[in-house]
């Protein structure tokens, strides 16, 4: 551990279903999952590749996607943010929920702290203004409570939001 | 409508994507939808950011108390972003800084904030990172000092007035002294319509050399040679006195938070 490592040129990771993917040591950082592998043991890291289960080509290959373009793009020009907007929109009118969901889980399994967040707001962006009846249609949830319950729940609440508009 | 069942999400992604939702989404809708959601709503991990913005906008005063006490104690300490307008009562600006001892981002606007209230409360506040009085009136250039003085992290600091609470007063570069006085570790400044004149500034872009923007819009008393402040605070921009917009502005101080 008192020796530092040699210069490492780029990690491998293997997803469950193509090609091993070269990323920069820059990009697999940010990466929790990764990280802690290449802080068990750089020289490994950088000479094996690591593979990743649960994770298809796909997903991973959006992944480092978003954390190549996001990280070229830290720069604070007003210009620079107005075409990381437009790349975030890009990004995700390519993903259909179930895509979405999927590189959620992806995300959530390596621990990309940047992507998750920029998905889960995507996804609250899907549910918001929208009715209970809605969103547990939408992530597919049971519904467990008996009418009054419910009812129950939904006027604790209510003081706040009395005079806005109800229902 | 989707086939796609998303109820296999873990609960703490559950949870990221509950904060996001609006207020009124996450005290009713996300409640309602089930038992397992009614319970990951209430944990503290959920309102480690509260932004009572729109909701607090024009609402009754009793009922803004009721809702910091509520979400306050929800947060159980890890709260780290508040943002409300319109607070009113002075046991609430105490129970706020006694119950988020973590708090780094507080945004109280057109608040009744007063010095003695700020003398009160700064010395909890000291690892505020980010405070926002803007459009609190109340409020002198004596309670900035309190604050730079407590506040020793402090980054960013708004104190935007309302031109209609300015118009027609003298020059004053109190408020400006203060700051540059207390408050040296400033990145982001916002001082739009404020009272203070070109030595005012000076005052500051000396004083805070670690000063990125400098946002004073409205401040007609100040006259700037732009060209040259560029050359000896490359770094630092700043916006106005004429109106101007810049984005990146924008998201140090978003809608949201």
């Amino acid at each position: 551990m008192a020796k530092t490592p040699e210069p490492k040129r780029t990690i491998s990771l293997k997803p469950c279903d193509g090609d091993v993917i070269e990323v920069s040591p820059m990009i697999a950082k940010q990466m929790q999952t990764i990280q802690s592998f290449i802080e068990d043991d750089s020289f490994i890291a950088t000479t094996t590749i690591i593979p990743l289960p649960n994770v298809t080509a796909f997903q991973l290959s959006k992944i480092i996607d978003y954390l190549n373009y996001h990280s070229n793009s830290k720069a604070v020009a007003d210009n620079v943010k107005e075409s990381t907007k437009k790349f975030d929109e890009e990004f995700l009118k390519e993903l259909e929920h179930d895509k979405l969901k999927e590189l959620l889980h992806a995300a959530n399994y390596l621990n990309v702290k940047e992507v998750l967040d920029f998905l889960c707001q995507a996804v609250a962006d899907l549910i918001q203004d929208k009715s209970v009846k809605f969103v547990r249609k939408f992530f597919g949830v049971v519904n467990d409570y008996s009418v009054e319950e419910e009812e129950d729940i939904r006027r604790t609440h209510a003081w706040a939001f009395e005079g806005v508009e109800e229902d | 409508m989707e086939a796609t069942r998303f109820d296999d999400l873990p609960y703490d992604i559950l949870g990221i994507i509950f904060t996001k939702l609006s207020l009124e989404e996450r005290l009713i809708v996300v409640p309602c939808v089930c038992k397992s959601w009614a319970e990951v709503i209430i944990g503290s991990y959920c309102w480690q950011e509260i932004d009572l913005g729109n909701w607090s906008r024009c609402c009754d005063p009793d009922k803004i108390d009721r809702m910091l006490k509520m979400l306050i104690t929800r947060s159980s300490g890890s709260l780290k972003k508040l943002r409300v307008f319109e607070v009113q009562t002075e046991r609430t600006f105490t129970f706020v800084v006694e119950n988020a001892r973590s708090l780094k981002m507080l945004r109280l606007i057109r608040c009744n904030v007063t010095d003695n209230i700020v003398k009160q409360i700064s010395p909890k506040l000291c690892m505020i990172c980010f405070l926002d009085v803007s459009y609190c009136t109340k409020i002198s250039a004596y309670a900035l000092e309190i604050i730079g003085k407590n506040c020793k992290m402090l980054e960013g600091l708004k104190r935007s007035l309302h031109p209609i609470d300015t118009v027609g007063k003298p020059i004053q570069n109190d408020e400006a002294y203060a700051i540059a006085s207390t408050m040296p570790n400033l990145k982001h400044l916002g001082l739009t319509y404020n009272l203070m004149n070109t030595d005012g500034v000076l005052q500051i872009y000396s004083k805070c050399l670690k000063l990125e923007i400098l946002d004073i819009r409205g401040c007609w008393g100040v006259k700037l040679d732009k060209v040259k402040i560029k050359q000896s605070f490359p770094k630092l921009k700043i916006l106005g006195p004429a109106p101007e917009i810049c984005l990146i502005y924008l998201s140090i101080w978003p809608g949201k938070l």
